[in-house]
């Protein structure tokens, strides 16, 4: 396997429109990253141009210490897994595996050892005489990976591999994907959009926002210290709940003012803001919604950040319920138990855990304490 | 030509099963495959046995066949050893060879006939003639053109060939070194959603297996055989104007050219005339880059300019103060849509007198 690196990387495309802006990562061996952000962020171009199916615009890619800014795509010793893959309809999958190598000429005996090596990993051993026609959708994403892992790269590039499977499938396959990732031991780069699958199989998310890299960071660190507004927003289902406040400071005491609630801020995080001088400003507070509760408990814990509201929406998970409101003009979420007495239309009290609140510069939009 | 490996192939099949050494010759007395080192004495007695009369003969302790195709001698097939088990092991064989040639010689009449059709080099008549004999019936079909960046190798073509779901309704061709052709019968697939699904999944396993940048454009739909020539130059066009409008995109639809297509159109004289009627004689080119990318971010984002400045990282001023700079170095308040869609039209005109002559140039050098 082998290590990356991506040094002020840049996609610019003949008609000015920059895809990747100065991105820089040290991707290390039998890392399994992952790229995430919204359509169009330059995730899937960054990966094209890390397969070499993309010209890079500038900067410099190594592998393994080598430059491959001009080496073909196939001499990279790369493997890609893409979202519209197909199976050859007319070939086993044991033909459908050793396609790619049987093009390459390389000796029968040496395909017949590499697709039973692969089909033992990927547990389909059993079925290389059918026909994908004759396979689930969770066994023909295998023979997929499959055409990928008989060629042993040194990293495997996949670009939203589960998007085209149902929800359910999704689940099972992530958990496969992981299992895949440490029997191999492989570098993966992984793209995709959705955060929960970003969130479950990374060891370590790039966050991407046109084209440029938000924070590179472990899945729990992007949970809860996010560097910025996007960051704290795009990661976390459901999302951050965010509300414009205006900020008091009375010597030590720093209290974030909102419609007519208000919370008083923990020492730690007022110093920050005092220390930014944001007394009198408008800043943005960010708490999630599972750190907003209306049980006896939290309201006598959280006694500084109670406010009252009404509640406009009303859903039932199963073991938790989603409260929506609205406070200041700005929708917000809770993520209660399921017993709450609360419905629709009633009027409840909730309280913020405020060790947990987030605080952005409204300018910036980065981070001032988490 | 049938490759002599797939006759070695067939040959090795055969006598896997038989146990009986094969082999075989052309009409003038060439060996081609063989499961053994036939003696060079042979190669005489096969030259003979051609001219003579017979259709099957013994010679040398072999069993000769000859195998013809349309009433022409084509192969001589050999089986060793004289018994009559070797006799009839040597017809089998010879029916085998004839089979592999008939279909083989069906497939590549076929794809002559659909490379005539899509370039144009048949008539309307015989279209429908040689359709009838090759058993191809009307269907609607769309043609995918995938173009190879960098040099094209077989690995594409098998690709492709390897894809198509029904190798009997589908054809793939090339008719040039930097493309090939699928010629889809699209029955099953009634929405534009399932072409580019389609087009897509081209792409993608290309990509993948063949580990070459590929981008596939395609034609609209064709109801008869005469209409393919027609998709064919659509999705030709569909990838050039794509090249020049749309470089980002990999697939390329004609049907969603858009304003592009139109733009392509136009003659060299008629867009130098709207730019200079748009700029006056200050062409754009002058904008730096990080005015070219705020006019981008600021047409991604719908002229909303809080959006735009969000997304750009700057002061909302900041951004208006930009857009009003650009208003007086061009004339055109792109705040407005008129203004906007008059500047983005001129943009796109510029990015194809580009094309055109960074196309046009490495022509000149070679007439030079």
């Amino acid at each position: 396997m082998a290590s990356l690196s991506l040094k002020d990387i840049c996609k610019v495309y003949p008609n000015g429109f920059e895809a990747v802006k100065d991105f820089n990562l040290e991707i290390e061996d039998k890392e399994f990253i992952i790229f995430v952000g919204p359509s169009g962020c330059g995730k899937s171009t960054t990966l094209r141009m890390v397969a070499g199916l993309e010209e890079i615009s500038s900067g410099e890619l190594t592998i393994d210490g080598k430059i491959v800014n001009d080496v073909e795509p196939k001499d990279r010793d790369i493997a890609m897994v893409f979202q519209n893959y197909a199976l050859y309809p007319h070939m086993t999958v044991f033909d459908n595996m050793a396609f790619g190598l049987k093009l390459r000429k390389v000796p029968k005996a040496e395909i017949k050892k590499k697709v039973e090596e692969a089909a033992k990993i990927l547990d389909l051993d059993k079925l290389l005489d059918r026909k994908p026609k004759a396979l689930s959708g969770g066994q023909r994403q295998r023979v997929a990976m499959g055409r990928a892992i008989v060629r042993e790269p040194k990293v495997f590039l996949m670009d939203e591999p589960l998007s085209n499977l149902d929800a359910k499938l999704r689940v099972q396959m992530r958990a496969e994907i992981a299992s895949l990732h440490q029997r191999l031991g492989a570098t993966i780069i992984y793209v995709t959009h959705d955060q929960v699958e970003a969130m479950t199989l990374g060891t370590r998310i790039v966050v991407l926002k046109d084209g440029i890299i938000q924070q590179v960071d472990s899945p729990q660190k992007l949970y809860n210290e996010p560097d910025n507004l996007f960051v704290a927003g795009f990661i976390g289902s459901p999302q951050m709940n965010f509300l414009d406040a205006v900020c008091k400071v009375e010597g030590e005491k720093v209290t974030l003012k909102f419609g007519e609630g208000s919370v008083i801020l923990p020492p730690a995080k007022a110093k920050k803001l005092i220390a930014g001088k944001y007394d009198g400003k408008t800043v943005v507070l960010g708490i999630r919604p599972e750190d907003i509760d209306d049980s006896q408990i939290a309201l006598e814990t959280h006694k500084e950040s109670i406010f009252t509201t009404k509640v406009t929406g009303y859903e039932l998970l199963g073991s938790e319920v989603l409260l929506y409101y609205n406070i200041n003009g700005s929708n917000m979420t809770a993520k209660v138990d399921s017993r709450t007495p609360a419905r629709l239309g009633d009027s409840v009290k909730l309280a913020m855990d405020v060790e947990k609140i987030h605080v952005f510069d409204k300018e910036t939009e980065l981070t001032i304490t988490h | 030509m049938l490759s002599n490996h797939k006759f070695k192939l067939a040959l090795e099949e055969i006598k896997e099963i038989s146990r009986n050494d094969l082999a075989l010759y052309s009409d003038k007395g060439r060996l081609l495959a063989a499961t053994y080192e036939p003696e060079e004495k042979l190669q005489e007695a096969v030259c003979q046995f051609a001219d003579s009369m017979a259709e099957s003969q013994m010679l040398f302790g072999c069993h000769f066949f000859k195998i013809m195709m349309e009433g022409e001698l084509e192969y001589i097939l050999l089986a060793q050893a004289g018994g009559e088990e070797a006799y009839m092991i040597g017809r089998l064989a010879a029916c085998q060879i004839r089979n592999i040639s008939c279909a083989y010689r069906e497939q590549s009449d076929k794809s002559s006939f659909i490379q005539n059709i899509l370039l144009g080099n048949m008539l309307v008549v015989d279209i429908y003639n040689k359709a009838k004999k090759l058993h191809i019936d009307t269907a609607q079909r769309v043609v995918f053109v995938i173009e190879v960046s960098g040099k094209k190798d077989s690995v594409v073509l098998e690709t492709v060939k390897n894809l198509s779901v029904n190798t009997a309704r589908d054809f793939v061709t090339e008719v040039d070194e930097k493309s090939v052709i699928l010629v889809k019968d699209v029955r099953d697939m009634e929405t534009e959603q399932e072409l580019m699904a389609m087009a897509k999944m081209l792409a993608d396993n290309l990509h993948t297996e063949a580990m070459v940048k590929v981008r596939v454009g395609y034609g609209s739909r064709a109801s008869l055989l005469p209409e393919i020539a027609r998709s064919y130059q659509e999705a030709k066009m569909a990838l050039e104007v794509g090249r020049i409008f749309y470089m980002e995109k990999d697939t390329v639809s004609y049907g969603n050219l858009g304003i592009g297509r139109l733009i392509y159109q136009l003659p060299p004289s008629l867009c130098r005339m709207f730019l200079r009627e748009v700029f006056g004689e200050n062409l754009p080119d002058a904008l730096d880059e990080e005015t070219m990318i705020t006019i981008h971010k600021f047409f991604e984002n719908n002229l909303n300019v809080s959006e735009t400045a969000r997304q750009l990282y700057i002061h909302r001023n900041t951004l208006v103060y930009r857009l009003e700079r650009i208003e007086k170095a061009l004339g055109l308040d792109i705040r407005k849509f008129e203004d906007a869609m008059l500047f983005k039209i001129a943009l796109m005109v510029i990015s194809h007198m580009d094309y055109r002559r960074s196309a046009d140039e490495p022509e000149m050098e070679e007439i030079l």
